[in-house]
């Protein structure tokens, strides 16, 4: 397709041509499978590209960009004590979660290593999952001794 | 605030520039901190988010030389090639929304930056002909043929997609 053509279907699709421009291009399109195609191609690319960049552009700023950068923008003796309430709280749950989270992992680890120790004390050889989560082995013999 | 008026739109441009990466955080605000400095030089000729739409092309032109510079010392040139070559996409593969975005700003990657650039100010912004022309400084004719190359490539890149885009809807 040559540039112009091209260059006609964006500016019909984007609104950037006269009535009168617009008229003439769309009597065209009317006349030729080709062009029609071609417009929907276009039509499908450029919705695409607007879409994606703009859904990954929502979630390209770290929080709190504006109040980060007017710190940089800030002289440095004026930029003491600048932080808004609600970034000393973000940044104070994220200090909080690091270690929470470390200590919440040791404590699953601690439990299962226990479990795998005291379940060696059986008889019957667990598997692995029936010692991580300290499980009697139940055989299919067992499940039906149950009083019923 | 200014800041927050705009934020939304420089990210865009930049993410359209760089593609999604922790890098458009650090870029955005190079362009917000130049406007800031260039403030005295702006005449008001553009509008305030045109003007910020300029920068946001520069500094990302900037940080792709850099990203560049870093590459070039960790892939040969043919090496480097074969990644741009890489088809975008696999037709007969299903694909979702996260997994359709990250091969569109793939086959964007893929343009060379100039074009990628008219591209971006052309097609995602949308800026006519001879805005994206004066922003870039380029002839308009100029202007038009990268455009035209660069929506060939993406459409060869991506027309298996946007095939599947229409058979879902």
């Amino acid at each position: 397709m040559k540039p112009d053509h091209h260059e006609r279907l964006l500016r019909l699709l984007q609104g950037h041509l006269t009535p009168e421009e617009a008229a003439d291009l769309r009597r065209e399109i009317d006349r030729s499978p080709a062009l029609q195609a071609e417009l929907e191609t276009l039509r499908a690319l450029h919705g695409l590209l607007r879409t994606t960049v703009r859904a990954d552009a929502e979630e390209a700023l770290a929080p709190f960009f504006a109040d980060r950068l007017m710190r940089r923008l800030t002289p440095a003796p004026q930029r003491l004590a600048k932080t808004s309430p609600e970034e000393e709280l973000f940044s104070g749950l994220l200090r909080l979660f690091r270690p929470v989270a470390l200590a919440g992992l040791l404590l699953i680890l601690g439990f299962a290593a226990y479990n795998v120790t005291l379940s060696s004390a059986y008889d019957a050889a667990p598997s692995t999952t029936e010692a991580v989560l300290a499980l009697p082995p139940v055989t299919l013999a067992t499940a039906y001794e149950a009083e019923l | 605030m200014l800041v927050e008026r705009y934020e939304e739109d420089v990210a865009a441009t930049v993410v359209a520039m760089l593609g999604p990466s922790a890098e458009v955080d650090d870029v955005a605000q190079e362009v917000f901190i130049r406007f800031y400095r260039a403030l005295d030089q702006f005449r008001g000729e553009a509008t305030v988010g045109t003007y910020l739409t300029r920068i946001a092309i520069n500094r990302s032109l900037d940080a792709l030389r850099r990203r560049k510079r870093r590459l070039a010392r960790f892939l040969s040139r043919d090496d480097e090639a074969a990644r741009i070559s890489e088809p975008a996409l696999d037709a007969d593969q299903r694909l979702d929304a996260r997994e359709r975005r990250r091969l569109v700003h793939r086959a964007i990657r893929a343009l060379p930056p100039k074009h990628r650039a008219v591209m971006v100010l052309r097609m995602i912004e949308g800026y006519s002909t001879e805005e994206t022309a004066e922003m870039l400084g380029l002839p308009y004719g100029t202007v038009l043929s990268r455009l035209s190359r660069a929506h060939a490539k993406l459409k060869a890149w991506l027309t298996p997609y946007l095939k599947e885009n229409a058979t879902d809807a």
